[in-house]
């Protein structure tokens, strides 16, 4: 599963067109929870991540952290109890990235562009929330990666040789509805993303494309005391048909990676390389919302199944490669506000743990090849304190304990790696008659622990493609992140504004440095330009 | 009243069916139809709003309290329709009563997403105007929800139509009620035999000479009908496709009938921006009025398409500009009447450029380029005489100017060559080694138009009556240097000593095509029993193909066409409809006038090492394969169906038989012709100078030759079912379902002898020794396809949101091609000089026909089925403030791919996904909203 890489967020070191560091932006960053309702969210995948620092409070242009079934745990089927305000906003913005402390699969340089809206409101017995993306990427500085996604929990992927710059449209819709029925409420929700990227100018170009439907059925219930308990069942499929061709004389040279064996590079001069990627996911979630303590928490557990096949070729051959995993998710989010509406306090603590199996048609004698289970346990809290009617400042603190066991049954090899990442994130607000002005800063350490491969016992094309990244993994970083608002207030509840960011990502001085281990740091500034209208959490 | 007045004439553009708004009859059974027009968000009235009866040409204004008044309202199911600038148009599907008055009210709303019971879908209750055979008529606001870059991607709409992707690329064309067969002869024919009208005029590919000689391949319209990508969605305000049996008004087809209606009318200002990964897309409509009693609209649309970015430079565009004035002169535009004479002047402008450049580096150098631009002038004027009649002048001139090249790197063999014109022996030279081949067709295809119509309102036999008669006229032509290649680098190279190249031809000297029309027309509307109606429209036409390019130069071919529609509802939500008629179709010029057939036989060919020393000697043989007798081709229809609901569901069930008698295809005819062969002398090397002949022949040997004749031909019958249902809202869902289905087989027969694959009758001319070939009867080609689509509508009117899911089920796909392939199937033989001999069925297996009894080849007789499939859709369209709206659309969202290349299945491929935005805004809201 894909997602758009959340470019405003000045936070989000993005490694835009990987798809990876996107994801971690959405789902372990506490800004991205105007989004965790999404039908589209990862289902029983955990993508490997570029230790980025997290996502500002963004005071001036999104609405305070929200705690629900539908926000939190992701049935729609809460919004028939959570939806009682409006809230639309929309977004354009432009962002540039580069540096060579990356992974072999992420681009050199993503220059990215982006319009985005979104919004919620009540509807007849319930409300409905939604929104839609459209993001132009263009990646440059050898982006080696096949596929769009190169570092999910799937090992299977592929690279090649020509680097070629790419240019990629991506676009997500999704929406949600929510409607009671006496102590009862109804959900929907539906999601789609599809994205089209080729190569500018390659003698072997390279295309890839694909879709990704979602679907979220939901349904809760009403009980005394305030007390909701819901059901949810999710389902997603995803297609993505990639190829890379050589209409002239030139070879096209093919690594097709798979967990840690030696990678054998395939040379295509005629025909070319195609593969085609077919996943089907599914959950089942239980969750509950009641009050305690002054406060409203949710609390949601989710089992999940993805299934992705692999085949080389455009027509309806058997697939040739397998992936199965099993995930678990559980969840407590909490939020109070203390001394009227001075102070917000908002908590969430998410567990996720995947298992999968790799498979290959071809060695089906051999059982499973390649077997992974990890873990990522995130916690963050959001404090927000109106000091004044015209000041306010937000604290954020997050701590990701990330575990990771990936072994590959036929090189005899793996990694088991353990990260900690602490990371705090700080804004103030001053809110004038008509102009507002915000600025903020956010630090984030990545502090691994564990084994890898030493890849000198390994060939070019593992240390090409595979070792750096485990590398860049297993070395210390710093990550920090600044942004600053301007905002204007218009007529009624519109407002519109403008912010400027910067982050930065570099390796920590450590007492040695790990073989191929990428060097130098990578850094990230955007620009976007919004509005948002009745927004009932910021004056 | 001055603005209100503006108004009316402004929005009689949008209706110009409605234009001059005829009462009906006295006596007729009819009643009123009052109410009121407010707008939606205000509750205000709103003043000079028209309101339409749909399928008639009636309708009244409203006046300062909103309210409107429709007299003599014909009793039964109705479906009204009121517009106004500045609004979307709302409909509203009635049961009118044979006399009293009906209320029906109307809210409009500034975005038609934000009004209830929009439909975006082909309208299952729609009319077309004027007709009573099975139509499909689509709406602005399903226009505008269907993902479509020109009039191919609306006409997805009708029942049967398989989806697209939308792009420029290829040629686009549109075959009504036809399967596919195993040859692209039988969708060429088909989408020749459909009918265009643009703004009331058609539009016309008969003088289209752009085809390619044999053997070169590049996209070109001139076999089929009108490349559709002139005409952009985004400019289209309401198609009707008349797909059962058209009114007598309608000639030149044998298909069906397509009706478009564009949107150059006083509307306000519209940018639309469409993008996607493969396309760019902008469009600015807008209309105004100017003055009291004249109205001037413009659209224009450019579109840019790189199908194959990434891979090769390939691009597509298309330019579209309309303007259009209209100008009233007497008479009062208001409820008491209209002008007395409406004169609407278009000019239409296009260009539609298709180019495939050569790709760097490419060693074939291969490129080919479809370049198209025309304009059109249209003139119509309506006379208002008196109450109850119009009369009705239209006259158009078109022209297009096409450019199309193709060229690639050949490489020949030593090959004797000659570019003579005339029969005759000359001598030749000799094409070898590698060469770029390019050739050239530069075409300007010229329609002269006219039309005068008559008609009026009547009432006879106690039914009302809309009658209209009127003549028809059309002169076609082409001009231009036509085909042509540098002849020391001819196109062809596999030449077999025999068949000639086809030789450079200017188009300037092609006759052209004239035709005349007669036609009358009644309409006849009559009540039964308590809420019954019946309606008959009942007309006759003659066409006429005149000899020679004239009005007055003879008649060449005729054809009357008796029409018949019958509509019987015995209560209003249930109706039974039958329609029988025939109707014709020109054939195209490059069919009447083909161009000369050439056989350079090669006498000598002597090639030797020294080129001073070569010798190529080769007789021009010119052979004329145009026919005649080649006249119209003639197609029966006959129709019946039920329609069952009511404005809120429907359910219709058509079936149909269609047969075109006499469609245009070639008839391979034989012939011979000598070849003499030559003893050389001063034939050694060195001699630096060519052999001399020595006269006469020392053998004179006979060729058989075909000539590939036009000739009317083929026959193709059709038959099949088309369902639509059309569910109610499930209104908590807010969620409207409907299906459509098609099941059509198609059989296409050429009449006339086949003589096997080209080597097999090449082997014959080759072999002196072989006395004769065999030949067998042509092969009976069939397509049976079975397409279902399933739309739901999710339409919330307080978000301004529509999504719609479409998903379409490929039921069945099979060809077949029905052929003896025994060896006792040949029918007969041919001889070396081009006598045709049947062989009787029992004789065939006698020992002297034992040479006759070969595998026949060139005939492909295995059944070839598609497996079930589907593929799906998706549009979100949400409105914006200030009038605008956004919407997402994707083709094929899970990427599905079908069936492309797997053992004994016919391959039926599925674009790849395709997905994209369109903003569109009001330009004028928006200023409205910043001014101070």
């Amino acid at each position: 599963m894909r997602w758009l890489a959340p470019i405003i967020t000045a936070g989000s070191l993005v490694a835009a067109g990987s798809g990876a560091g996107t994801v971690a932006a959405q789902t372990m960053e506490p800004g991205s929870w105007m989004r965790d309702w999404s039908p589209l969210a990862p289902v029983a995948d955990l993508p490997r991540t570029m230790p980025v620092a997290p996502a500002l409070p963004a005071l001036l242009t999104a609405p305070a952290p929200r705690v629900g079934l539908h926000w939190s745990a992701g049935n729609p089927a809460g919004l028939a109890f959570e939806g009682a305000d409006e809230w639309g906003d929309f977004t354009m913005g432009y962002a540039s990235e580069a540096g060579d402390f990356r992974r072999p699969l992420d681009p050199g340089e993503v220059h990215s562009g982006m319009l985005a809206g979104s919004g919620w409101r009540p509807l007849g017995p319930g409300a409905v929330s939604g929104g839609v993306a459209l993001q132009r990427t263009g990646l440059g500085g050898d982006a080696f990666a096949n596929a769009r996604t190169p570092y999910r929990s799937s090992p299977h992927t592929s690279a090649d040789t020509s680097g070629a710059d790419m240019v990629e449209l991506v676009t997500r819709v999704e929406g949600a509805g929510g409607w009671r029925v006496g102590g009862w409420g109804l959900g929907l929700a539906i999601g789609y993303e599809t994205f089209d990227g080729r190569t500018d100018v390659s003698p072997t170009p390279r295309f890839r494309r694909g879709g990704a439907p979602a679907a979220t059925v939901g349904v809760v219930r009403a009980l005394s005391a305030g007390v909701v308990v819901g059901a949810h069942a999710r389902i997603q499929g995803d297609v993505e048909t990639l190829s890379v061709s050589s209409p002239r004389t030139d070879v096209a040279r093919v690594y097709p990676l798979e967990g840690y064996t030696n990678p054998v590079g395939v040379d295509y001069s005629t025909g070319g390389y195609n593969r085609r990627i077919e996943g089907d996911a599914y959950a089942f979630g239980l969750s509950a919302s009641f009050r305690a303590l002054d406060a409203r928490w949710v609390a949601w557990g989710e089992v999940s199944e993805r299934r992705e096949r692999q085949s080389s070729q455009f027509l309806s051959d058997p697939p040739s490669d397998d992936w199965r995993t099993s995930g678990t998710t559980a969840g407590v989010a909490a939020a109070r506000p203390i001394a009227g509406d001075r102070w917000l306090v908002v908590a969430n603590v998410t567990w996720t743990r995947v298992t999968g199996e790799a498979t290959r048609v071809a060695l089906e004698e051999e059982g499973v090849l390649f077997e992974a289970t990890e873990a990522a346990l995130v916690g963050w809290g959001d404090v927000r304190w109106t000091v004044a009617p015209e000041w306010r400042v937000a604290l954020r603190g997050l701590v990701e304990r990330q575990d990771r066991r990936r072994w590959d049954l036929v090189a005899g090899t793996g990694i088991d790696l353990s990260v900690w990442r602490p990371a705090f994130a700080a804004e103030g607000a001053w809110t004038g008659e008509r102009l507002s002005l915000a600025l903020g800063t956010g630090v984030a350490w990545h502090t691994p622990s564990g084994g890898i491969p030493d890849p000198t016992g390994f060939n070019a094309g593992y240390q090409r493609f595979v070792a750096p990244e485990l590398a860049l993994e297993s070395t210390p970083t710093l990550s920090h992140s600044t942004a600053l608002t301007l905002r204007w207030a218009m007529r009624g509840q519109t407002r519109l504004w403008i912010q400027t960011g910067f982050a930065a990502l570099a390796p920590r001085h450590a007492p040695y440095t790990l073989p191929l281990q990428p060097d130098g740091r990578r850094s990230r500034w955007s620009i976007a330009v919004g509005s948002t209208r009745a927004n009932p959490f910021t004056p | 009243v001055h603005r209100a007045r503006s108004s009316v004439l402004m929005l009689l553009l949008v209706a110009p069916g409605a234009a001059p708004l005829i009462a009906q009859a006295p006596g007729a059974p009819e009643a009123m139809v009052v109410g009121r027009v407010a707008d939606a968000e205000t509750g205000e009235p709103v003043v000079g709003a028209l309101v339409v009866v749909e399928g008639h040409e009636l309708g009244a204004l409203t006046d300062s309290q909103g309210s409107y008044r429709l007299a003599r309202v014909p009793a039964g199911p109705q479906v009204l329709r009121a517009e106004r600038i500045g609004y979307a148009p709302v409909r509203a599907p009635v049961t009118v009563p044979t006399r009293g008055t009906l209320r029906q009210d109307f809210s409009l709303s500034r975005s038609a997403l934000r009004i209830e019971g929009i439909v975006v879908t082909a309208d299952p209750m729609g009319r077309a105007r004027g007709e009573l055979g099975t139509a499909s008529v689509v709406g602005r606001e399903a226009i505008a929800n269907q993902v479509a870059t020109s009039l191919a991607g609306v006409l997805e709409l009708v029942p049967g139509m398989p989806m697209s992707a939308p792009g420029l690329e290829g040629v686009q064309q549109v075959s009504l009620r036809a399967a596919p067969t195993t040859v692209t002869e039988t969708g060429e024919l088909a989408a020749f035999g459909t009918l265009i009208i643009l703004d009331g005029v058609p539009l016309s590919n008969n003088a289209n000479l752009q085809s390619p000689p044999a053997g070169i391949q590049f996209a070109t319209a001139a076999r089929g009908g009108i490349d559709l990508r002139r005409i952009p969605a985004s400019t289209i305000e309401r198609v009707e496709v008349i797909r059962g049996v058209p009114s007598a008004r309608f000639g030149d087809l044998t298909q069906g009938a397509i009706v478009v209606e564009t949107r150059t009318a006083a509307i306000d200002p519209e940018l639309a921006v469409r993008f996607d990964p493969r396309m760019a897309n902008t469009a600015v409509v807008a209309g105004r009025a100017l003055g009291a009693a004249h109205t001037g609209a413009v659209s224009f649309d450019a579109a840019r398409h790189r199908p194959n970015a990434g891979l090769r430079d390939d691009e597509a565009y298309r330019l579209s500009l309309q303007l259009m004035h209209r100008g009233t002169w007497g008479g009062a535009a208001g409820e008491e009447g209209t002008p007395r004479l409406v004169l609407d002047t278009r000019v239409d402008a296009f260009r539609v450029l298709d180019d495939r450049p050569v790709i760097p580096d490419d060693v074939t150098a291969f490129a080919t380029s479809i370049r198209d631009q025309g304009f059109r002038l249209s003139e119509r004027a309506r006379l208002r005489l008196g109450e109850d009649a119009r009369l009705q002048l239209t006259a158009s001139l078109d022209m297009t100017r096409q450019r199309s090249f193709w060229q690639t790197m050949r490489t020949s063999a030593a090959t004797p060559f000659t570019d003579r014109l005339t029969e005759g022996r000359s001598t030749g030279h000799f094409i070898a080694g590698p060469y770029l081949a390019r050739i050239e067709v530069d075409g300007e295809p010229w329609m002269g138009y006219g039309r005068l119509e008559y008609e009026t309102s009547l009432r006879w036999l106690g039914a009302s009556h809309a009658l209209r008669t009127g003549v028809e006229a059309r002169r076609e032509w082409n001009s231009g240097p036509g085909y042509r290649f540098a002849m020391e680098a001819p196109p062809q190279i596999s030449f077999d000593g025999i068949a000639g190249f086809d030789r450079p031809r200017s188009y300037d000297a092609v006759p052209a095509l004239a035709s005349t029309a007669l036609y009358v027309d009644d309409r006849a509307t009559r009540p039964f029993g308590r809420e019954g109606m019946a309606q008959i429209q009942a007309g006759l036409r003659l066409d006429i193909l005149h000899t020679g390019g004239s009005w007055f130069s003879g008649v060449r071919d005729q054809a009357l066409q008796p029409r018949l529609n019958v509509e019987v509802a015995p209560v209003p939500s249930l109706r039974f409809r039958g329609g029988w008629g025939r109707t014709a179709k020109l054939p195209s010029m490059g069919r009447l006038h083909p161009p000369p057939v050439y056989f350079d036989v090669v006498n000598v060919n002597w090639f030797a090492d020294d080129p001073a020393e070569r010798l190529a000697l080769l007789t021009t043989f010119v052979r004329d394969p145009s026919n005649a007798a080649l006249g119209l081709a003639m197609a029966d229809k006959a129709e019946a169906g039920v329609e069952v609901g009511s404005g809120e569901w429907a359910v219709t069930l058509v079936g149909f038989m269609e047969r075109v008698n006499g469609a245009f295809g070639t008839r391979p005819e034989p012939g011979w012709v000598p070849r003499d062969r030559f003893d050389l002398e001063n034939d050694a090397p060195g001699t630096g100078e060519p052999p001399r002949i020595v006269e006469p022949p020392v053998r004179t040997d006979t060729i058989p030759v075909l000539v590939a004749r036009p000739d009317n031909n083929v026959r193709l019958d059709t038959r099949g079912v088309e369902a639509t249902a059309f569910l109610p809202e499930i209104r908590p869902l807010r969620t409207r379902v409907q299906v459509q289905a098609a099941w059509i087989e198609t059989e296409q027969e050429r009449g006339g002898p086949d003589f096997g694959g080209v080597s097999q009758f090449r082997d014959f001319q080759l072999s002196q020794g072989q006395a004769r070939a065999p030949y067998w009867e042509s092969p009976f080609r069939s397509g049976r396809r079975a397409l279902a689509t399933y739309r739901v509508v999710h339409h919330q009117p307080t978000l301004g949101l529509v999504i719609t899911g479409t998903v379409q089920h490929n039921l069945l796909d099979r060809v077949w091609d029905r052929a003896a392939t025994d060896t006792l199937a040949f029918a007969g033989y041919v001889t070396r000089e081009g006598d045709m001999i049947p062989v009787a069925p029992d004789a065939r297996g006698n020992p002297e026909f034992q040479d006759l009894r070969r595998p026949r080849t060139g005939a492909f007789t295995e059944l070839r089925t598609t497996p079930a499939d589907w593929i799906m859709g998706l549009q979100v369209r949400k409105s914006l403030p200030l009038n605008g709206h956004f919407s997402f659309w994707a083709f094929n969202l899970m990427d599905r791919r079908g069936y492309v290349l797997e053992p004994n299945v016919h391959p039926r491929p599925y674009p790849r996904t395709r997905f994209g935005l369109e903003l569109v805004i009001a330009p004028a809201t928006l200023l409205e909203a910043v001014r101070p």
